[in-house]
């Protein structure tokens, strides 16, 4: 009886409040991006981009990200690449089968919970633990920036503070919810549960957070390498 | 003022970026005023947390039902010292892992502060002198160089084929370059001339945050320029080049000529034949590439190539070396966006290092083909007993070049 209230709690009643506060979030958002559009409706001379446009794109999403020895993070290589390592292991994590089972569950019909019936393969919770160690890494680093005067203490917002531990705890409870499948079995859907709880609150919250950065980086990522196409330096 | 009138510059394109900036501090890396000068404002993503913090309330709900603006004018006040200590480089757009254009925003913090009045007081002078002499540096003396030349400039010939297009700093600051450059024109056999009544490009207006000025300003140069129905316009300086070539469409001013920079122009004429080098130098040669014209305007290989006619062919990577930070990903000179009027000290301590990096790759010249690099540089090197030459690329074409092409 308490595990079917739980079941309906994490995938019937919480989606649909987890959407309605990310609409209303992106909504919010985007009447902000109308305002200005009302003050300058010109988009950014698009007109002169005119070299390469694909190659710039591809760019701005593929070799932008590799280190550049001669320019980005020099001389904080290690952040680099954990950085850009650890929205890789995002993306691998967010296409994992689990994920997409859930995900495709939760489409058909509410009441579900597929994870359960799946058990992660090994490669999982390898991508997992690299995904747990790149967060704490970043967590660390913008710490100990803070408390040693560095740059990030002046541009870090307390919302920096309250993103990375929530994805960390998104993370951990992903994590232990992939090993309950098997070692502690029992607990498995208290796991599962509590996994979802902290995604859903992690949607919740990206509309008014900087996770909102993985919907607007595409923009600014395609504006970025036209320019750079058009300027030839591609 | 109205919300609109404060918001004007700032593209939606641009609000969304302000939105993507996750605050993880890859531009500090980058940014030479930080790393030379580490003062927490000189961070470019706490200006633009500035200018989030700024226009926030206008860009709200309320700011939809009101047009009155409510940009927070204390704020504003406090972020006019870190708006001007900024070179306006880019690097921190190329060392943006998402690729935010911060440059261009900072452009439009300039222009709010400038519209409520906050510029530095160094700059004050300079917007005097815009205004009223239409140079950002003295009253008079633009045709100056003219006079110290041995051969006559058709000046202001229409349905020319070239216009040289001489600009405030090779006019005014290092007249070297121009007359470098009409020497180069002239040997060529160049059917060309120069305009007597040329205002500044507009770089400086946008550098100072006047954006009104610089629409004008292109406005006015370019109707001009289409007076002279010339096919062709050329510069010797990277901001000029920067304005005519991006920030002039941007600022919705279209021309029908076509703009080079002069070394696209001596790649071509030494391409044709109509120049001939004499001497070769010998002498290990490095090229800085400036802001405006690499990572801002796309002219990175002609420079060079042109360099690579001027060294010993057979051993021209012993000739002409690379800095560590090149192209695209060049490292500023310090003199940009009139840094050196705020903080002649940090402008030096920049150049500094690029000369240290010259210096270390072993570089006897260091060419540049900006007028403002090479002013920057030769200070730096006199201030700090350098051991280095100091070049714009059209001194060192125009000292080599056959007089019998």
């Amino acid at each position: 009886m308490f595990e079917g209230q739980i079941i309906t709690f994490t995938n019937t009643m919480l989606p649909l409040i987890t959407i309605f506060i990310f609409i209303y979030g992106v909504a919010l958002r985007s009447l902000r991006w109308f305002m200005v559009w009302k003050a300058s409706p010109i988009l950014g001379g698009l007109k002169s981009y005119k070299g390469r446009r694909l190659k710039g794109i591809l760019n701005s999403f593929i070799l932008d990200h590799l280190p550049s020895y001669s320019l980005a993070a020099k001389k904080d290589m290690a952040f680099y690449i954990i950085g850009v390592g650890m929205h890789i292991v995002f993306i691998a994590l967010l296409l994992s089968k689990a994920h997409i089972d859930t995900m495709l569950a939760l489409l058909k019909q509410y009441i579900a919970v597929p994870t359960i019936l799946y058990v992660p393969k090994p490669f999982t919770h390898i991508l997992s633990i690299m995904f747990i160690s790149c967060l704490t890494l970043m967590l660390i680093r913008r710490v100990y920036q803070y408390v040693t005067d560095k740059p990030l203490r002046a541009i870090s917002s307390t919302g920096d503070f309250i993103a990375v531990p929530l994805l960390l705890i998104v993370g951990v409870t992903g994590f232990i919810a992939a090993l309950s499948s098997q070692l502690f079995t029992d607990y498995r859907l208290y796991m599962v549960a509590s996994h979802l709880v902290v995604v859903q609150v992690f949607i919740m919250y990206t509309p008014f957070s900087k996770f909102f950065h993985g919907i607007t980086s595409v923009i600014v990522m395609v504006l970025s390498g036209l320019k750079k196409a058009a300027l030839g330096g591609v | 003022m109205t919300t609109e009138n404060f918001l004007r510059e700032l593209k939606t394109s641009q609000i969304i970026e302000l939105e993507t900036c996750v605050r993880c501090g890859a531009c500090s890396e980058v940014c030479p005023v930080y790393e030379q000068d580490k003062s927490i404002i000189a961070v470019p993503a706490l200006k633009l947390q500035e200018l989030r913090k700024i226009i926030g309330k206008d860009v709200s709900i309320m700011g939809l039902i009101s047009p009155a603006s409510k940009v927070d004018l204390k704020e504003l006040r406090k972020a006019a010292e870190a708006a001007y200590l900024c070179t306006l480089c880019g690097r921190c757009w190329i060392g943006c892992i998402i690729g935010i254009r911060n440059r261009e925003l900072r452009e439009v913090l300039r222009s709010m502060i400038y519209r409520a009045g906050y510029i530095p007081k160094p700059l004050k002078d300079v917007d005097e002198l815009l205004l009223k002499y239409k140079n950002p540096y003295k009253p008079s003396g633009r045709l100056e160089w003219i006079r110290e030349l041995d051969f006559q400039i058709p000046v202001n010939a229409r349905g020319a084929n070239i216009l040289y297009f001489v600009g405030c700093t090779s006019a005014i600051r290092d007249p070297n370059i121009a007359k470098s450059t009409a020497y180069i024109l002239r040997s060529a056999g160049e059917n060309w001339t120069i305009m007597d009544n040329e205002w500044c490009c507009g770089s400086a207006w946008i550098a100072l945050g006047n954006m009104d000025a610089a629409k004008n300003f292109a406005e006015r140069n370019v109707k001009e320029i289409e007076s002279l129905n010339v096919e062709k316009v050329v510069v010797s300086c990277a901001e000029c080049y920067r304005m005519f070539k991006w920030e002039y469409p941007e600022l919705n001013v279209n021309y029908n000529f076509e703009v080079l920079h002069i070394s696209e122009l001596i790649n071509k004429y030494l391409n044709e034949g109509r120049l001939k080098i004499g001497k070769r130098i010998t002498e290990r040669i490095t090229y800085h590439d400036p802001c405006s014209l690499s990572r801002l305007g796309g002219i990175i290989n002609e420079p060079r190539n042109v360099l690579r006619q001027i060294i010993p062919k057979e051993v021209d990577f012993h000739y002409l070396v690379e800095m560590p930070e090149n192209k695209m990903n060049t490292y500023c000179c310090g003199g940009g966006a009139f840094l050196e009027f705020i903080h002649p000290e940090l402008t030096l301590k920049i150049a500094e290092h690029r000369l240290n990096q010259a210096n270390r790759i072993g570089a006897e010249i260091l060419v540049s083909s900006c007028p403002i690099c090479k002013i920057t540089f030769t200070n730096a090197t006199n201030k700090f007993n350098k051991n280095i030459k100091i070049y714009d690329i059209v001194e060192l074409v125009a000292r080599n070049i056959s007089t019998n092409p």
